[in-house]
């Protein structure tokens, strides 16, 4: 799977990353299960600091997306617990995002397709 | 003669060397022109056609000129002079080679600008399933290597004769190349997997095939400086200049060829690599970020960690210029390029200020652009004339054909200290309690002149 990182970008590059392995595992692109780099291994890869890295892991791991211990790594997690549905601040989020449409005269239909191409 | 016939074919092929590389950087390869990111279907254009016509045009003219230069040293006596002249056309070949290239660059940015086409992007793609995975080199054969490399270096300091003292110190510098060249290896090793597809299997195929074949090579030159240093003992254990001289000339002309041949094979097996992937290359992950990239050939860019990247020209790798070990890399060639004519107009000095031996203040001065020697005529033990000089071998300092300074060594004498020159025929032989010393002045005259004053004196 490859992974995109901005280095100009205005988002800080562990949200970045985190984001990137979202979309890899809403995608398919990263099964369930499937074992994660080590925060060494990522952040020599990518170029930044293993801190950087460690971050995006943390809260990847908090969110619920990937388990990781000290034996194993950090893997895909098998099964998502959360209750199907936005968390608070994705809703906020997507207010937002839902607002500038509007604001920019996208009709609702419109902004339903774009939703539903990459849903 | 001998010289100038070496210089001729160790430096004059290195301009046929750049010149088949740089006329290969004429056409489009994986994604890049001249250093710029270009796309294909751009190098139909009537316009990108004629910058390569020009650019090829001017490597031809500038390839012919460089041809010419280098021969005029045939016609030059003085040795300092024609070495001068082919440091400077080294230096100057690769410059002048390369700027049609960098016209070139110029011209495609400034035709990707007139129609729009110029990012600045940003975007650095990682593989993320084969992060810290790939890795080729195992510790093993380079330790044994080592370990081999140095008990040689143990047995030449117990074993060789102190006249070949300083070759055993060669044979510790070459030793000294074999860590080195683990740790370039590993560094090597390290480095970031290029992403040339959206595919992982590519991309940790093409990593694993690449860095196979790096490893491979460093193993080799390791191994061949390993059999290098075991032949140098050897021939040190001989103990006869004659045949240790032309062992080791010929010695060390066979291992420039068979290092050539290695690098010629890798660079061959990576050519091939590049030429199987090349259909499985998905160019979407290119970023087009042409202003980290000065003339399309050295990179540089802050935002970037990584101390080595995949070069847009060729098939090797280049240095980010902007890290700390490219900044050290870059200070080291700048030292370098500031030595080099340092050097130059020394071995000029050298070569044409005549030496000079005198008697004052009771003491034997010898100059030569400084005070090389002072001996107090009170420390003389014997002084005699001599008209044929001993066979020698340099240990240090100065051997040109108008001078001989430094320390020297004598079969059956040991060291001595030499300063003469030595197409006179009249020499001094002076003994002090320490030191044997080889005098001789400017000419036979002066050296004359000094042998009469010390004869008075010590009488």
């Amino acid at each position: 799977m490859v992974i995109a990182i901005k280095t100009d970008s205005d988002v800080p590059i562990y949200q970045q990353i985190r984001n990137q392995i979202v979309l890899g595992i809403s995608d398919g692109r990263l099964s369930p299960g499937e074992q994660l780099p080590t925060v060494r291994g990522l952040a020599e890869e990518i170029g930044v600091n293993v801190m950087t890295v460690n971050k995006a892991y943390q809260l990847l791991k908090q969110e619920g997306y990937i388990c990781a211990d000290r034996r194993s790594g950090a893997k895909v997690c098998n099964r998502f617990d959360g209750s199907p549905g936005l968390s608070v601040e994705a809703a906020e989020r997507l207010k937002c995002i839902i607002s500038e449409a509007k604001i920019s005269g996208m009709s609702k239909e419109d902004f339903i397709a774009v939703c539903g191409k990459y849903f | 003669m001998f010289m100038q016939i070496l210089l001729f074919s160790t430096m004059y092929p290195v301009l046929f060397i750049l010149y088949f590389v740089y006329r290969t950087y004429r056409r489009e390869k994986n994604g890049y022109l001249f250093g710029v990111r270009a796309k294909q279907e751009w190098c139909g254009e009537e316009e990108i056609l004629k910058i390569q016509a020009e650019y090829l045009k001017q490597l031809n003219r500038n390839f012919i000129v460089l041809l010419i230069i280098p021969l005029i040293c045939f016609f030059i006596p003085y040795v300092s002079i024609i070495f001068t002249i082919w440091l400077v056309w080294l230096f100057g070949a690769i410059v002048v080679i390369m700027m049609p290239f960098v016209r070139a660059h110029r011209k495609m940015l400034t035709w990707k600008q007139e129609r729009g086409l110029l990012q600045k992007d940003s975007t650095q793609y990682t593989e993320l399933k084969c992060a810290g995975e790939v890795r080729c080199v195992k510790g093993m054969p380079y330790l044994i290597m080592n370990l081999l490399a140095g008990a040689i270096v143990i047995a030449a300091i117990f074993l060789v004769r102190e006249d070949f003292a300083v070759l055993s110190a060669t044979v510790a510098m070459f030793a000294l190349l074999n860590p080195l060249f683990y740790v370039l290896a590993r560094w090597i090793d390290r480095q970031k997997v290029d992403v040339i597809s959206t595919d992982s299997e590519v991309n940790l195929n093409f990593a694993r095939a690449k860095k196979n074949v790096w490893n491979k090579g460093w193993l080799l030159f390791t191994a061949l400086n390993t059999v290098w240093i075991g032949f140098m003992f050897l021939i040190c254990l001989v103990r006869n200049i004659e045949i240790f001289s032309g062992m080791a000339i010929w010695g060390s002309i066979l291992y420039g060829f068979v290092t050539i041949v290695v690098m010629g094979v890798i660079w061959k097996k990576m050519g091939n690599i590049e030429e199987s992937y090349r259909e499985k290359r998905d160019l979407t992950v290119l970023a087009d970020d042409d202003h980290n990239w000065i003339f399309g050939m050295f990179y540089y860019n802050k935002n970037d960690r990584h101390s080595m990247v995949t070069a847009r020209t060729g098939l090797g790798t280049t240095m980010n210029m902007a890290t700390p070990i490219g900044m050290g890399v870059n200070l080291f060639a700048a030292l370098i390029l500031l030595v080099i004519p340092v050097c130059c107009i020394w071995m000029i000095l050298l070569e044409f200020t005549p030496i000079n031996l005198r008697v004052e203040n009771e003491t034997i001065v010898a100059t030569q652009l400084k005070t090389d020697y002072e001996i107090p005529l009170e420390e003389i033990i014997s002084l005699e004339e001599i008209d044929e000089l001993p066979r020698w071998s340099r240990t240090n300092g100065t051997g040109m054909e108008n001078v001989c300074k430094g320390t020297f060594f004598i079969r059956n004498e040991g060291k001595c200290q030499v300063f003469l020159d030595p197409r006179n025929s009249m020499f001094l032989r002076v003994e002090t309690a320490e030191r044997i010393y080889y005098l001789g002045g400017r000419s036979d005259e002066q050296t004359r002149e000094v042998h009469n004053a010390l004869l008075e004196a010590l009488d």
